[in-house]
């Protein structure tokens, strides 16, 4: 791009040298021209002669009219005049050539312009540099009063309304919008946006709404301010200075900038219009153009051409906006894409790699995790399944134990009808021995047979159904007698030496299963008497008493002060082989207390010992009273 | 049997237990060998009814509510009532010798046990006295 600028440089550089030789030249040949007057109409006898070149060459043009577009510019009247006269001039220089000159669109010159049908076109700066690239050449930039720098000559000024206090600064316009007068235009539009490039934002996406009049004319644009259409303009520096005083007084120029351009304006400053002739047009023709021009001193407003050597800041405006010849910067390659983003793909590549990395990390997590919980659940199954054997262990001991004691009390309770049978069976012998058999002692002791018969097989349907688990627990049974039938069955031996007493309120009546109520008593009864055995004075108390709806039998015992680990060890099912003993004894009788709808509590007895008292429900319920009482009032007596 | 006929004269078997069941069953079976028996349904019953100077010899349940048959047999040890005993039991849960138990009527038991081996219970007992 470097090389492309200074070759540029060169050609301008060398034109300029051709201009200024041949103005030099033409001063000497030319007679002294009158003071400049409108030259509407072409005056033949103030052509100037043909010069050496000139007059040798016009020979060699081509045989058709030297062709001079000027492109639509946004420009002062005083300006466009100036390119109006420079084209008489130009025609006059020509004669008896003839010339076209024609005003264009953008569009259609360049459509010319590629087309080879355009010699020379008078147009913006900015305008000139795009069509280098078709290889046009610059010969000579309007340069004014006001604007006497060809490489500055032009600028931009953002006008607001003069009592708009919001808008300071140019970036105060943000999110407002502005008019303007083409989309194309270098001078009235272009170098606008550039400056908000320069400011670091988007020039594209800076303004709210862009308003485009497509006239050349700035007090069009001005009038949208005008009508509130928009919020500012861009307009040519020194449009508002050409204006009356009392219109300059309604807008304010926004930050505005002094120097290049003698006007108050808004924008870096540029070369302004520019006359270029194109690639492949005759050198004659360049020639003509440039001595033409360059010779001639003075146009309306104080307006002369010179030569252009700086088109860098032209430049600049393409290449921030990225359009035209700097277009392509926007098409994104790979490269600029990368070189642009590059932290994109970077963030990717990290956020891949993070992703991978987690992905690896959870799974060694999970496979961790899930040994552990496998090994955590097989511990737990075990574990599960060790409590299950020893809950099935204390189960079967519990039965063997109550099973036990059953058998125990069924031999017990048997034991009596078969002595009974067997008494009479003896009797019978007798009887019999004696002739004539006396047969009412005969059926006495057949009577006896049968009721002792009954007995036992009553007894054995009841342990047949208890066995069959469909105990009824329904029974009513006399507490008192069942505590004395208990007692009955206690090991003699013991109950000698102790102080045994048994204070049992008449009518008790629990509901209960009678079995299980005598195994419940049975079973406290005989821990209650081996427990006081060991103290010094062996006492055994049991009481039977109502409490509320249910009957309490508290069976109390002095024995040795129980510890607290005792008292906990007797309170919880021992987890233990052992199966004969008081543990066992104690859950037995809590088991089955329980499943007769009551419970049985300890407490430690204060001077040694333990209470244990065994709750059942109360088989009189209230309403059952009238018809259960008549049974049991012979009990009381 | 001639020997046992002259013992049955004068004397009277006291039974004591707190069933009447075995009572009555127990006393019908002596009263068919023509023995004289008078029953008590508990200890305290024959204390207070029973005349000590007739000799014969008591037949005492061992577990009877209020006071067993052993307590008995210390009381009438105290009160010099010198009746031979019997114990007799429907369990066998009777393990350990009873003390003061040496009052026992060797021949009674001899001959009941003797004549009829099928009265278990009696024998038993007996065997251990």
């Amino acid at each position: 791009m470097r090389a492309i600028f200074g070759k540029q440089i060169l050609w301008l550089s060398s034109v300029a040298a051709l201009a200024v030789t041949t103005a030099a030249f033409a001063s000497v040949s030319d007679s002294p021209s009158a003071p400049f007057s409108k030259p509407t109409v072409l005056d033949e006898t103030t052509f100037p002669e043909p010069d050496i070149i000139t007059g040798a060459s016009l020979v060699a043009l081509p045989n058709r009219p030297v062709r001079i577009a000027r492109i639509v510019l946004p420009e002062l009247p005083s300006t466009l005049q100036a390119t109006e006269v420079t084209a008489d001039l130009l025609k006059k220089a020509f004669w008896p050539h003839p010339v076209e000159f024609e005003t264009l669109t953008s569009k259609e010159l360049t459509e010319r312009n590629r087309e080879g049908q355009i010699d020379a076109f008078v147009a913006s700066s900015g305008y000139y540099w795009r069509m280098t690239q078709y290889g046009v050449t610059a010969v000579g930039t309007l340069i004014s009063g006001r604007q006497p720098d060809p490489n500055n000559a032009t600028a931009l000024a953002f006008l607001v309304r003069a009592k708009d206090e919001r808008f300071n600064e140019l970036y105060d316009l943000k999110g407002y919008a502005v008019g303007s007068t083409f989309s194309t235009a270098f001078m009235t539009y272009r170098i606008g946006l550039a400056e908000i490039a320069k400011l670091g934002e988007d020039p594209e996406n800076f303004f709210a709404q862009t308003v485009f009049t497509q006239r050349t004319d700035n007090s069009e644009v001005v009038s949208l301010l005008d009508r509130g259409l928009v919020d500012a303009v861009m307009v040519k520096a020194c449009w508002l200075e050409a204006q009356p005083a009392e219109v300059q007084s309604r807008y304010r120029v926004l930050a505005p900038r002094y120097g290049g351009v003698n006007c108050k304006h808004s924008t870096d400053t540029y070369p302004g219009i520019m006359m270029a002739v194109t690639q492949g047009a005759h050198p004659i023709i360049a020639h003509v153009i440039a001595r033409t021009i360059l010779s001639h001193p003075l146009l309306p407003d104080g307006h002369r051409w010179a030569v252009t050597t700086d088109m860098r800041a032209v430049d600049n405006v393409y290449r921030l906006l990225q359009i035209e010849n700097y277009a392509y910067l926007r098409e994104m390659t790979l490269q600029r894409w990368l070189e642009t983003y590059w932290q994109v793909p970077a963030f990717i590549a990290l956020l891949l790699l993070g992703l991978a990395l987690h992905g690896w990390r959870t799974s060694v997590l999970v496979k961790k995790r899930t040994a552990q919980l496998s090994s955590a659940l097989t511990e737990r199954e075990k574990a599960q399944a060790e409590i299950q054997s020893l809950s099935e262990h204390m189960e079967s001991l519990h039965k063997v134990t109550v099973v036990g004691q059953l058998s125990s009390m069924v031999a017990h309770e048997l034991a009596q009808p078969l002595s009974v049978i067997q008494y009479y069976c003896e009797s019978q012998r007798d009887i019999l021995k004696n002739k004539p058999i006396n047969e009412r002692l005969l059926d006495i002791s057949r009577v006896g047979i049968e009721k002792a018969l009954a007995r036992t097989r009553s007894i054995v349907d009841k342990v047949r159904s208890y066995n069959r688990g469909n105990t009824s627990r329904d029974d009513s049974v006399d507490v008192e007698a069942s505590v004395k039938r208990v007692c009955a069955t206690l090991n003699a031996e013991l109950l000698r030496k102790t102080s045994f007493n048994v204070l049992c309120k008449p009518a008790l009546i629990v509901r209960a299963d009678k079995l299980e109520f005598e195994l419940i008593l049975t079973n406290l009864l005989k821990n209650a008497l081996e427990a006081s055995h060991e103290a010094s004075h062996p006492v055994v108390i049991v009481e039977a008493f109502p409490c509320g709806d249910q009957v309490t039998v508290r069976v109390e015992n002095s024995g040795k002060v129980l510890s607290e680990e005792d008292f906990h060890r007797l309170k919880t099912p021992l987890l233990t082989t052992k199966a004969t003993g008081l543990g066992l004894g104690v859950t037995i009788a809590s088991a089955l207390a329980e499943a007769n709808g009551g419970q049985i509590q300890f407490q430690a007895r204060p001077e040694g010992g333990l209470i244990a008292a065994v709750t059942l429900p109360c088989a009189v319920s209230p309403l059952k009273t009238d018809s259960v009482t008549p049974h049991n009032h012979p009990k009381e007596h | 049997m001639s020997q046992s006929t002259d013992i049955r004269q004068g004397t009277i078997i006291r039974i004591v237990d707190d069933d009447e069941d075995i009572r009555d069953a127990l006393s019908f079976m002596l009263e068919c060998k023509g023995w004289q028996v008078r029953t008590y349904g508990s200890a305290r019953d024959f204390l207070t009814q029973d005349s000590p100077s007739i000799p014969g010899c008591l037949l005492l349940d061992i577990r009877m509510p209020d006071m067993s048959g052993v307590q008995l047999q210390s009381l009438m040890k105290e009160q010099r009532i010198h009746l031979p005993i019997i114990f007799i039991t429907g369990t066998r849960m009777w393990k350990q010798p009873l003390p003061h138990s040496k009052l026992v009527l060797w021949t009674f038991c001899k001959n009941l046990s003797t004549r009829s081996r099928s009265l278990k219970p009696l024998s038993r007992p007996c065997a251990l006295a």
